[in-house]
């Protein structure tokens, strides 16, 4: 569990890589606590591994200032921070065994022979790799070698282990198995983890606190639950989950207008009436027409192993999208239910940080093919 | 099939312009006046050859050596990402190339000879002229300015392969810019290394045209030894038996090549 003591501040980060005023990071303000296990979530381009060289030393930012344990390190170069880091293709060193890349750091800080070998062969067991010390690294396998390089990281018992993308090019079942392993061995050697990745539910499963980012700037900082139950904006809601996200009016507190029905809800409102609101295909029933809130036709059925998704058109011509156990017809008429904590209300995009909902879509989209 | 057929004009070139002079070095060195005899093997390994050869040898490492020293920072520039200085020094040693061979040489003579250039500027600041030329040194600054860009193309295309995240990487573990060149840089640019001291220390340890041009005639290099037997004194036999010796050491170093540059990169250069 992480402490409340700050560990890592980044106060007023901007970085301008080209100085022409494009800005890749822009106002962050982020602090990481002791043994918290945080993650920097976001599509391709957003700021995320930006965030991270630069809590490793390898970006200078353009204006603000990196704290470590109070201290003043933004000028440090990366040799001299207490941070190691497990690389996106791993980085192992070609022209040395298994042992030696594990040894690197300690070698570099002139650990004594005797303690080296004590400390890799226990830092090589812990990864499950304690008979392969003397491989070369190109013979092992893609998650063999991710290993080493946790494991290269981890010996020098760094204050931060910082992981740009870890499990990108593991297959599915071996990122599964690695995920639970990282989560493992950051309970039991209490070191503070920050973890970049674009896969939402890898950062919802693994985090304490997941920081979500677009376009150089954070969107919302909260534990995972918060993220995805109070979503801050459409951005959010559409990143972390499939959600139908419509505009909606508030007409009194706790009473919400769309797809032109009034739905009682938890939410208050903000100054202004027109909100985003975000419902989550999960959250919705399908009905008979008479009990239904919103009357729908059932579009199209499709079968996902656990559940259906099901599309259906309301009255207003609006698609909603439901997840449901039950089998329906296509071309019935139907009935939703939303309750009314199934409904989140936001506020509509103010400021150009926000981007309107379309825009928003795009980008994820580009960002998931990217990477994946 | 059809590939092995494209491949025979190839073949046959080499049939007749290696493979069959090859022969005819081996059939000469062992024969004198038309019958077998090991006469002129005996004599390749004499005094007055072995003398020249380690002359050879000698040179030819202190050229490799210099052209190492200043190749390899050449190389890493060439690797350095800004791209404004790296095409002036990719022109700076690429325009020399486009020249011949014996011209680039000749040059060279013109500025260090008596009456050269250096030894102009020497008498106009009242200085005595300096004997440049015809000496070791011009021989050596010959075959190093000659052979640098068969140092430099080695190095710099194993340096170019180094993954930069593996700079990163050992940066990132704690070492100082010189820590990463020596743990990391310098063992993973090893391969274009050896090639780029094979590719250099042979022609340098064989060359007669650079040496006749620029050095000192009293004491021969092997290979003016190997040319005049063949151009002046017609004795075929006793220059093949002093080829066979060159022969046999350029195999030796290319064996040695091998062993340490595993992926070929100066193999592809040769």
């Amino acid at each position: 569990m992480p402490k409340d003591t700050h560990l890592i501040d980044l106060n007023d980060i901007y970085v301008d890589y080209a100085g022409d005023g494009v800005l890749a990071l822009e106002n962050l303000n982020l602090y990481i606590r002791e043994n918290e296990f945080v993650t920097l979530l976001g599509p391709s381009g957003c700021g995320k591994s930006t965030t991270l060289r630069i809590i490793g030393g390898f970006v200078k930012p353009t204006q603000g200032t990196v704290r470590l344990n109070g201290e003043d390190i933004t000028d440090m170069p990366p040799h001299k921070r207490p941070v190691n880091t497990v690389f996106q293709k791993y980085a192992l060193f070609p022209n040395m065994d298994v042992f030696e890349n594990v040894a690197f750091g300690l070698r570099i800080a002139k650990v004594p022979e005797k303690e080296i070998r004590e400390r890799v062969q226990k830092m090589l067991d812990l990864v499950g790799l304690s008979k392969y010390g003397d491989r070369p690294v190109d013979s092992l396998s893609g998650g063999q070698q991710q290993r080493v390089a946790i494991a290269r990281a981890l010996v020098n018992e760094p204050k931060v282990l910082l992981l740009d993308e870890p499990l990108g090019a593991l297959d599915l079942k071996m990122r599964r198995g690695m995920q639970e392993e990282l989560k493992r061995m950051h309970k039991t050697l209490g070191i503070t983890f920050v973890y970049v990745t674009h896969d939402q539910e890898e950062a919802m499963t693994m985090s304490d606190t997941v920081v979500v980012m677009n376009d150089g700037i954070i969107q919302q900082i909260g534990t995972p639950q918060d993220i995805y139950n109070e979503p801050k904006n459409a951005f959010v809601a559409n990143f972390i989950g499939e959600s139908d996200i419509l505009p909606g009016i508030m007409h009194e507190p706790y009473l919400v207008e769309f797809d032109g029905v009034k739905f009682p809800c938890v939410d208050k409102g903000f100054e202004t009436p027109e909100v985003d609101v975000v419902v989550r295909p999960e959250d919705i029933k399908i009905t008979t027409p008479e009990a239904g809130m919103i009357r729908a036709t059932i579009e199209e059925v499709t079968f996902m192993g656990i559940h259906n998704v099901i599309l259906a058109r309301s009255e207003n011509g609006y698609l909603w999208r439901i997840k449901d156990t039950g089998s329906w017809e296509e071309g019935k008429a139907v009935g939703l239910v939303i309750e009314p904590d199934g409904i989140h209300i936001m506020r509509k995009p103010v400021s150009e940080d926000e981007m309107p909902l379309e825009e928003v879509e795009a980008i994820e989209e580009e960002g998931m093919e990217d990477e994946t | 099939m059809k590939r092995k057929f494209l491949a025979s004009p190839y073949i046959v070139w080499m049939m007749i312009f290696i493979v069959v002079p090859m022969l005819m070095i081996v059939y000469y060195a062992f024969t004198q006046d038309g019958s077998f005899s090991v006469e002129n093997m005996v004599r390749a390994f004499g005094e007055l050859p072995m003398t020249a050869l380690w002359r050879s040898l000698y040179m030819a490492f202190i050229s490799t050596v210099i052209c190492i020293i200043l190749g390899y920072p050449a190389a890493m520039c060439l690797c350095s990402k800004n791209l404004k200085r790296k095409s002036l020094i990719l022109v700076l040693y690429m325009v020399p190339m486009w020249m011949n061979f014996l011209l680039r040489t000749y040059a060279w003579a013109v500025i260090l000879e008596r009456t050269g250039i250096i030894n102009t500027f020497l008498a106009s600041v009242g200085l005595p002229p300096q004997k440049l030329l015809y000496t070791d040194g011009a021989v050596i600054l010959g075959m190093v300015y000659n052979f640098l860009p068969f140092m430099i193309m080695p190095i710099h295309s194993s340096l170019s392969k180094i993954d930069p995240m593996l700079i990163e990487a050992a940066e990132d573990l704690g070492a100082n810019r010189a820590r990463v060149f020596t743990r990391v840089t310098l063992p993973l640019s090893f391969p274009g290394i050896v090639s780029g001291i094979t590719m250099v220390f042979m022609p340098a340890a064989s060359t007669f045209a650079i040496s006749q041009l620029m050095g000192n005639n009293t004491q021969q290099l092997f290979g003016e030894m190997v040319e005049q037997q063949f151009r002046t004194l017609y004795n075929y036999n006793y220059g093949s038996a002093l080829s066979l010796v060159l022969l046999a050491l350029m195999l030796l170093s290319m064996a040695i090549m091998r062993k340490f540059d595993k992926n070929g990169e100066g193999a592809a250069l040769l």
